[in-house]
């Protein structure tokens, strides 16, 4: 008798212990779905704090078409950027490098450095820097044609900056 | 005492079955859901300067050429590029089809996209144009709708979706 009483105790925590896994389980479950979405928010949060700190750039006026057009930078402008003026506004940005790489029109499988025909890479500037990370946003590279005609072109607007 | 042996096996096999049952409708439910789409930055930054891309169509008789936002409209109205003879609505799909081709070539965040431009008709929704490529194998992204206002009280609703890994 006394060792059926055992037996049946001993069912018992098993039983127990089986439902507390299988809590522990769904609980786990559910945690894990929850961050999920917490880390996706956070990732967003990473990303827009990203654009807006490309935006500030593109939307300065050494680069911005002007006018109410976000995401825009002036084809002149940028071209008069390229090279030793771009490096002196490291100071001023704290930014490693600028590079602007032409996505449409663009028939060429290979990056080209611009100035030269066929061209669909700008490197604004670079400071060498070993450590660096880069970022990018989408802009259109507009340009003037004539009185009233604009063409724009899509391009990616990369900034690289120091690893902390 | 072996029927009360057997009753208790039968409890706790149907207490097993109660409880797989309810994993599996569980699990029905979870994968019939459609994906979640995640508002993004960055699909708004790209639809954004994809709309005020310049086409390769002129449907004036100016030397004006088309943005692709203005495309849409022109899609719309079934009108025709005046420079190439051809059809808004043709180039309109065969210039965002190398736009978004290309980005997905140049961006490795991104592994497949999805454009959708709609209209409403009798308060029906029509599609204008649908876009897809690549496979999915991280998260689904998507812009705010870009409006295209027509008119009336119509407009054209265009949205993207991208995959991106993390």
């Amino acid at each position: 008798m006394g060792l059926k009483a055992q037996f049946k105790i001993m069912q018992m925590i098993f039983m127990v212990l089986g439902i507390f896994l299988f809590f522990i389980l769904v609980g786990i479950f559910l945690i894990n779905s929850q961050m999920d979405g917490l880390k996706q928010s956070s990732e967003d949060l990473k990303r827009s704090q990203t654009l807006a700190s490309i935006e500030t750039i593109v939307n300065s006026p050494e680069f911005s078409c002007g006018g109410t057009t976000t995401w825009c930078v002036d084809k002149d402008k940028m071209s008069i950027m390229l090279g030793d003026l771009g490096k002196k506004y490291y100071d001023f940005w704290q930014i490693s490098s600028i590079e602007v790489q032409l996505i449409y029109p663009n028939d060429e499988p290979e990056i080209i450095e611009c100035p030269s025909e066929n061209c669909n890479y700008y490197n604004i500037y670079e400071i060498n820097q070993t450590n660096k990370k880069t970022y990018s946003s989408y802009i259109t590279l507009c340009e003037q044609q004539g009185r009233s005609s604009t063409n724009c072109q899509l391009a990616k607007f990369i900034v690289g900056v120091k690893n902390a | 005492m072996h029927k009360k042996a057997q009753q208790e096996m039968v409890g706790f096999v149907l207490i097993v079955i109660v409880v797989v049952i309810a994993l599996l409708v569980f699990m029905i439910f979870k994968m019939s859901q459609p994906a979640k789409v995640y508002k993004s930055v960055s699909a708004d930054n790209i639809i954004q300067s994809i709309m005020e891309t310049t086409s390769e169509c002129q449907t004036s008789f100016t030397s004006k050429k088309d943005s692709i936002g203005d495309l849409f409209e022109k899609c719309y109205d079934n009108k025709r590029c005046s420079n190439t003879n051809r059809m808004a609505c043709e180039v309109l799909n065969e210039t965002l089809t190398v736009i978004l081709e290309q980005i997905l070539e140049t961006d490795n965040r991104i592994s497949a996209y999805e454009l959708n431009a709609y209209y409403y008709y009798r308060d029906e929704q029509q599609t204008q144009l649908m876009l897809i490529n690549g496979s999915c194998l991280g998260s689904i992204y998507g812009s705010d709708p870009y409006i295209i206002s027509l008119g009336r009280d119509e407009g054209l609703s265009i949205d993207l979706k991208l995959c991106m890994t993390d």
